[in-house]
């Protein structure tokens, strides 16, 4: 037994290592095989992380607020130096009151894009974490305000803003979820064109600097306006018809790619500009068009 | 113990601190792979089981922290990079800027080629993109030239957990 736990202990670095380089090997054959759907690991570790992410977000605004008051009141002295730091922080109040305004701005146009899509049943979700770095353009946001009487968020919701579509959800982690912004290159959106008629796909382009997709439509469609505005066309079942995905940017830019012509697009949705978003559980009458599908 | 249980947690710190801090500044493009700088440390300073393990928990706190990316594939190269480290820094001294900066370019290079492969075996929603690899060279020189401040910092706390400053200093 002592030889035993003696060898153990001897080749711990050994055997620790084989465990450690094994166990992420398993972890990940579990979660790759449905990246849907999170287990007992994966919703703990993505709800501790979310709640982290969340208080130090929470945490560096506060400070940031702080720290330009009390730099202007630390470095002044005199009756000017006090007039100064007064001066600067009634700049700072009317500053934040700038920012509530903003933000209760932001509010009344979710709250109006809610009224104003009866069909869409969607609920409210805080950003609490933004992409940096990876080649990934996935956001996570809090599911903090699930009424019990609406449809749980799932993956594959689209996740709106007053100012259009962000994404979709890839991923339920406890109360957090994960978002593939449209700019994500994975991500493929069926829109169509205001007002031509004209439907594509469009695409991420997984560019970093800018919030830009590619538009591919057919050869054969006419040349599309500069400016002209790109929707959701519903053909996927999974966007809900409607929601404004961006701009077309020049046209003259515009590339053959096999039988399709792609045309950059502006997004409309700047998500290091958003902190709350409405997440569309539910469409109604999407359930009606069922019945036309072809078998 | 204490000493590896203090850099892990400053190294988590880091972690979360990251991503509001680069929104203040505006600076979102560019990120700092802080796991990878910690295990790298971890390594040159106590290559044990200890470090071994909590390397692994940095990995594993580094997938649940960026959103979109497949849990395992950073605990996973955490470990392999520490065992590698290990041998490797067994022979070199990480004492200069430059040193500190060329193994840890090497690192975020071997450890995108890892992100890579693991995600194309493990990953079902995992589709090449080359704006996947443009994003991690460009973590991999963010990550190589800041390294040097990382480990100064780990350096420092590393010193006050032993409640003494290293005359030597790590770095420079």
């Amino acid at each position: 037994m002592d030889a035993m736990l003696y060898w153990f202990f001897r080749h711990r670095l050994l055997l620790l290592g084989t465990l450690l380089v094994i166990a992420p090997l398993l972890i990940m054959y579990m979660a790759g095989s449905s990246r849907s759907s999170s287990g007992f690991l994966e919703a703990t570790g993505g709800t501790m992380a979310g709640l982290s992410q969340a208080g130090t977000s929470g945490a560096v605004d506060a400070v940031d607020g702080m720290t330009t008051g009390l730099g202007t009141v630390f470095g002044m002295s005199g009756e000017i130096g006090r007039l100064r730091a007064e001066n600067d922080e009634l700049k700072g109040l009317v500053q934040t009151v700038r920012e509530l305004a903003d933000q209760n701005h932001e509010l009344r146009q979710l709250l109006g894009l809610r009224e104003s899509r009866e069909d869409l049943t969607t609920v409210a979700a805080e950003v609490v974490a933004r992409h940096v770095g990876t080649g990934f353009m996935v956001d996570r946001v809090w599911l903090d305000v699930v009424d019990g009487s609406q449809a749980a968020p799932a993956p594959g919701n689209a996740v709106i803003t007053k100012s259009g579509l962000m994404g979709r959800i890839t991923e339920i982690r406890g109360r957090f979820a994960d978002v593939m912004l449209v700019s994500d290159y994975r991500s493929r959106v069926a829109g169509q064109v205001a007002g031509t008629g004209v439907i594509g796909t469009v695409i991420g382009s997984g560019r970093k600097g800018g919030y830009v997709a590619r538009l591919q439509v057919s050869v054969s469609d006419p040349v599309l306006a500069k400016g002209a505005v790109v929707v959701t066309s519903g053909h996927d079942r999974v966007f809900p018809r409607g929601i404004e995905i961006g701009y077309i940017l020049n046209p003259d830019d515009r590339r053959q790619s096999g039988t399709f012509m792609e045309y950059d697009v502006s997004l409309s949705v700047d998500p290091a500009t958003v902190d709350v978003v409405m997440i569309v559980t539910e469409i109604t009458g999407a359930d009606a068009l069922k019945a036309f599908e072809v078998k | 113990m204490i000493r590896d249980l203090l850099m892990m947690l400053t190294a988590l710190v880091c972690m979360l601190l990251q991503a509001p801090l680069l929104k203040l500044i505006g600076l979102q493009v560019f990120s700092i792979d802080i796991a990878l700088c910690a295990t790298i440390y971890m390594a040159s300073v106590n290559a044990g089981a200890l470090g071994l393990v909590f390397a692994a928990i940095l990995g594993l706190a580094a997938d649940f922290l960026v959103p979109g990316g497949l849990v395992g594939v950073e605990m996973e190269i955490q470990v392999v990079l520490f065992l590698l480290a290990r041998s490797v820094l067994a022979r070199l001294q990480l004492n200069r800027a430059v040193t500190v900066m060329l193994v840890v370019a090497v690192s975020s290079i071997a450890s995108l080629l890892m992100f890579l492969l693991l995600s194309v075996i493990f990953d079902r929603a995992y589709e090449y993109s080359s704006s996947v690899v443009l994003a991690g060279v460009l973590q991999a020189i963010a990550t190589a030239v800041f390294a040097p401040l990382v480990f100064r910092l780990f350096s420092l706390v590393d010193g006050r957990a032993r409640r003494k400053r290293d005359s030597r200093g790590l770095i420079l």
